[in-house]
């Protein structure tokens, strides 16, 4: 700041100066120029005045009237500027102060030409001005600047006219001596100097200030401002600029500042940025050295880069891993097909190329999940691959992946599926003889072990049709009562031995001795699982009959059941997103032959929730109550027994089930009455199921309801009403279910 | 009106309100919408079409839709702005793309969602269907999930 200032001083100095300078020498040279013109018109004027006093003097004098000259003269000597007028003659005394002159010339002419006249007071001059135009014969103007006076020295030759009075032996009779004040003129001068001095200092002013002013705009201004952004930068700010407009070279230089700190702040980022990518590819490299999980990176064209982690190498027993194509990494020793091999390429070509597509969507190929490798030294491995875009702008620069190895996880998981299958299997067990006694399981025991010892026995004697069938029957009703006891796994094998007796069963026609032989083995499998499966509910119930529990008030069979059949309920619902509630009402205790009534039952209730009962959002749009309610009531009164399954659901839809009625072939094409509709229901063939499983039992339909209480001599009827609910209603005579058949 | 097609946006919801939002909710007794101009300040539209049509609608209070967003992306919001707006478009693009996983096996498509607030708007449910609305309380306010569909 301070050299700013010293510029502005020394330029303000400078400009000073020079206009000092310019406006002195102005004044001087005009007052000076000016005095001398003034002057030398004065003398001008004076020598003319002189000239034609003289010339006047002369004629008059030469006229003869020398008193008409002395007052010529003397009128002449009151004007102002006229200090002194004088003649003198050529010895230096006054002209007209005697009669010397007059006396010659009366002399000369011989004539008193002249009268006397009053004389002047005179005195003799004698000054060097004096004697040199005497000398010289010619005008001389002396000039005293201190009295500002001028004097004027006029030679008064002794021309021809002259002669004939006063001689002619001289040349120069006398001078005319005229002293003239200069005061008025200098003090002309004067005041011309004042002004012109105020003038020109006043112009000074003007052009100082506006050129102080155009100093600072174009000079120090910029100066100040580019000085201020380079201290700036000089600071660190890289971020400033230089905001001048100019277009001059100020302009122009602060422009070139401007890009040199363009640059320098580049060179700066640049520096930054290497040292932080160093920083950065050091951290990595520890980070891949020290992670305890397979990392690899991919380039655009698959190979794999640098940059794997020490563990990596360790999963794979591989090192040197760089520059491998990632396909061939993967599926290298492994006997991959070609497809397996495009596949891969593909989701490679998905990840890096593919923009349209979510992540989500593409990771739904992604072929390394749960994959199974061998590697070179035999092991195998269970490897999860995590795929990761690492993206430059818009385009995928490089993959990332992230290996796990879930071999032992893998192991482990299925070692705990099992164990979990069979601890709960353990579990539901317990709970069931705990809430119903060990009654029930006792008998289920029994059974089971005469099925058991049955099918020991008859082991090899499967070839016989009749055997085979008394088996077959014996395994499908323990599969029935093992799920009814909820013994999962019982029931599995019970299926799976049910299974192959059926395709026994079935192609046992051709084969009877060398092709019953791989199976017969399969099943000896079974049948020794099914007998552990069996000592261990032995074992489990012996130790809760320590226990001596009381079973649940009431018919162990009946809670039973209605445990069962809750279960049921709410398995459907789950499954369908539906709300039903099960209310059971009876007014016994116990129902007798529940045990025959049992699938009907079931089979009546199941088809209320599946079908009868809506979601509960169709509910919601129906104004009903989100949750259904399923009544199952037990009535005995008059002898026989009323049993209802009701529910308020949406009703029997009759069309739909013409519909199904004529495709099945059992009502032909056209309308037909509701009557009609309900007893095509209620017709064999109805309802067929084409696949088995282990929960639906084998074409159980209506119809098998409708057999079950014909059996028991009962009636089933059902009232239905679209959009309120459907009611079967079942009457049974008391003795039929009594009797113990 | 089938469970099937509206129970995966339901679950997808809850899904981001729970897992995602770490929001505790609590649905209230679904019912029927009688009054169309019956939703809250900001609503957020996805469209059915295909095996069924018809619309769902997730309808937030101004105060929930706020509170909402502000949690969703950690920022503090007070007003209703376009942030909102978008923030609530990001919810519903997040339960759609949930949802349309379990459709897939259905013949659905879902629309590019939409978003609407103001006091008084109306949406054009599909004619002769009810509107079922199921109401959620959470510890950011209140909503609903409005849906009216009906088989193609």
């Amino acid at each position: 700041m301070v050299q700013i200032r010293s510029i502005q001083v020394k330029l303000i100095s400078a400009i000073l100066i020079i206009l000092a300078l310019s406006v002195f020498l102005s004044i001087y040279f005009t007052i000076t120029n000016q005095k001398n013109n003034l002057l030398d018109a004065s003398q001008q004027t004076l020598s003319m005045n002189t000239q034609v006093l003289n010339h006047t003097i002369r004629n008059i004098m030469l006229s003869g009237e020398a008193p008409l000259a002395n007052r010529t003269m003397r009128d002449l000597r009151e004007m102002d500027d006229f200090l002194e007028y004088d003649i003198y003659r050529r010895d230096g005394s006054l002209a007209f102060s005697n009669y010397e002159t007059m006396d010659f010339v009366n002399n000369f002419q011989d004539d008193v030409m002249f009268e006397k006249t009053p004389r002047l007071d005179g005195s003799m001059i004698n000054d060097t001005g004096f004697e040199e135009v005497l000398r010289f014969k010619t005008p001389l103007v002396t000039l005293d600047e201190e009295a500002m006076e001028m004097e004027y020295y006029f030679p008064i030759l002794n021309y021809a006219d002259c002669r004939t009075c006063h001689g002619d032996d001289h040349f120069i009779r006398g001078i005319s001596y005229f002293r003239i004040s200069l005061s008025d003129i200098y003090s002309k001068l004067n005041s011309a100097g004042t002004i012109l001095t105020l003038f020109f200092l006043a112009v000074g002013f003007i052009i100082f200030f506006w050129m102080l002013v155009m100093v600072r705009r174009i000079i120090v201004k910029p100066v100040f401002s580019i000085g201020g952004v380079v201290s700036r930068v000089g600071g660190g700010d890289l971020d400033t600029r230089i905001d001048l407009n100019q277009k001059d070279e100020f302009g122009e230089l602060a422009g070139q500042i401007n890009e040199m700190i363009l640059g320098l702040k580049k060179s700066k980022l640049l520096e930054i940025e290497n040292t932080r990518i160093e920083a950065r590819l050091e951290e990595s490299r520890k980070y891949l050295d020290n992670i305890n999980e397979g990392l690899l990176l991919l380039n655009p064209d698959f190979t794999i880069t640098n940059e794997v982690s020490s563990f990596l190498n360790k999963l794979f027993e591989k090192e040197n891993l760089a520059g491998l194509h990632f396909t061939d990494f993967i599926y290298g020793e492994n006997k991959a097909s070609e497809e397996q091999k495009q596949e891969m390429e593909m989701f490679l070509d998905f990840l890096f190329n593919n923009k349209t597509a979510a992540l989500s969507m593409i990771m739904e190929i992604n072929p390394v999940h749960d994959m199974h490798l061998i590697l070179e030294s035999g092991r195998e491995i269970i490897i999860n691959g995590e795929f990761q875009r690492i993206f430059d702008g818009e385009d995928v620069q490089n993959v990332m992946v992230l290996f796990q190895d879930m071999t032992d996880i893998v192991i482990a998981r299925e070692a705990l599926e099992s164990e979990k299958m069979m601890r709960e299997s353990e579990l539901e067990q317990i709970a069931a003889i705990l809430q119903h006694g060990p009654q029930v399981f006792e008998d289920f025991i029994l059974a089971a072990d005469g099925v058991y010892n049955l099918l020991i026995e008859n082991i090899d004697n499967l070839g016989d049709e009749e055997i085979l069938a008394r088996v077959f029957r014996d395994t499908h009703s323990l599969k029935g009562t093992a799920r009814y006891l909820k013994f999962q796994r019982l029931e599995k094998i019970s299926h799976e031995l049910e299974e192959k007796f059926a395709a026994l069963r079935a192609g046992g026609d051709e084969s009877n001795g060398t092709e019953g032989a791989p199976e017969i083995s399969g099943e000896k499998e079974l049948i020794e699982e099914m007998g552990s499966e069996i000592d261990i509910v032995r074992k489990i119930v012996k130790r809760f009959k320590n226990f001596s529990i009381e079973p649940e008030s009431g018919d162990p069979e009946l809670s039973i059941f209605k445990t069962r059949l809750s279960e049921m309920v709410s398995e459907i619902a789950d499954e369908l997103d539906k709300k039903i509630v099960l209310a059971f009402k009876s007014n016994i205790e116990s129902i007798p032959g529940l045990r025959k009534l049992q699938p009907a039952l079931f089979h009546l209730v199941r088809n209320a929730a599946d079908h009868g009962i809506e979601d509960t959002f169709q509910r919601v749009a129906a104004r009903k109550e989100e949750s259904a309610v399923l009544t199952l009531s037990f009535i005995m009164s008059e002898g026989e027994l009323r049993i209802e399954v009701k529910d308020d659901g949406q009703g029997l839809d009759f069309s739909a089930i013409e519909e199904k009625a004529v495709e099945k072939g059992i009502l032909d094409a056209g309308s037909h009455s509701s009557a009609e509709i309900l007893k095509a229901m209620f017709t064999s063939g109805f309802s067929s199921r084409d696949q088995v499983s282990t929960i639906s039992g084998r074409g159980v339909g209506l119809d098998a309801v409708q057999a079950d209480v014909h059996k028991l001599k009962g009636k089933i009827t059902v009232r239905t009403k679209t959009g309120k609910g459907t009611s079967f209603l079942i009457t049974i005579p008391t003795v039929e279910l009594e009797s113990t058949e | 009106m089938n469970a099937k097609f509206i129970n995966p946006f339901i679950h997808a919801s809850l899904n981001l309100f729970k897992e995602y939002m770490d929001v505790d909710i609590k649905p209230g007794k679904p019912f029927i919408l009688d009054d169309p101009y019956d939703l809250m300040g900001v609503s957020a539209i996805i469209g059915l079409a295909g095996e069924t049509t018809g619309a769902l609608v997730l309808s937030f209070s101004r105060e929930t839709a706020i509170a909402m967003v502000s949690r969703l992306e950690g920022k503090t919001y007070i007003a209703l702005g376009a942030e909102i707006l978008d923030g609530v478009g990001e919810m519903i693009n997040i339960i759609a793309g949930n949802a349309k996983k379990d459709l897939a096996e259905f013949r659905i498509s879902i629309s590019l969602p939409g978003i609407i607030t103001g006091n008084n708007y109306r949406i054009n449910w599909p004619h002769g269907v009810p509107v079922i609305s199921i109401p959620y309380e959470s510890e950011l306010g209140s909503f609903s999930i409005n849906v009216s569909i009906k088989e193609a």
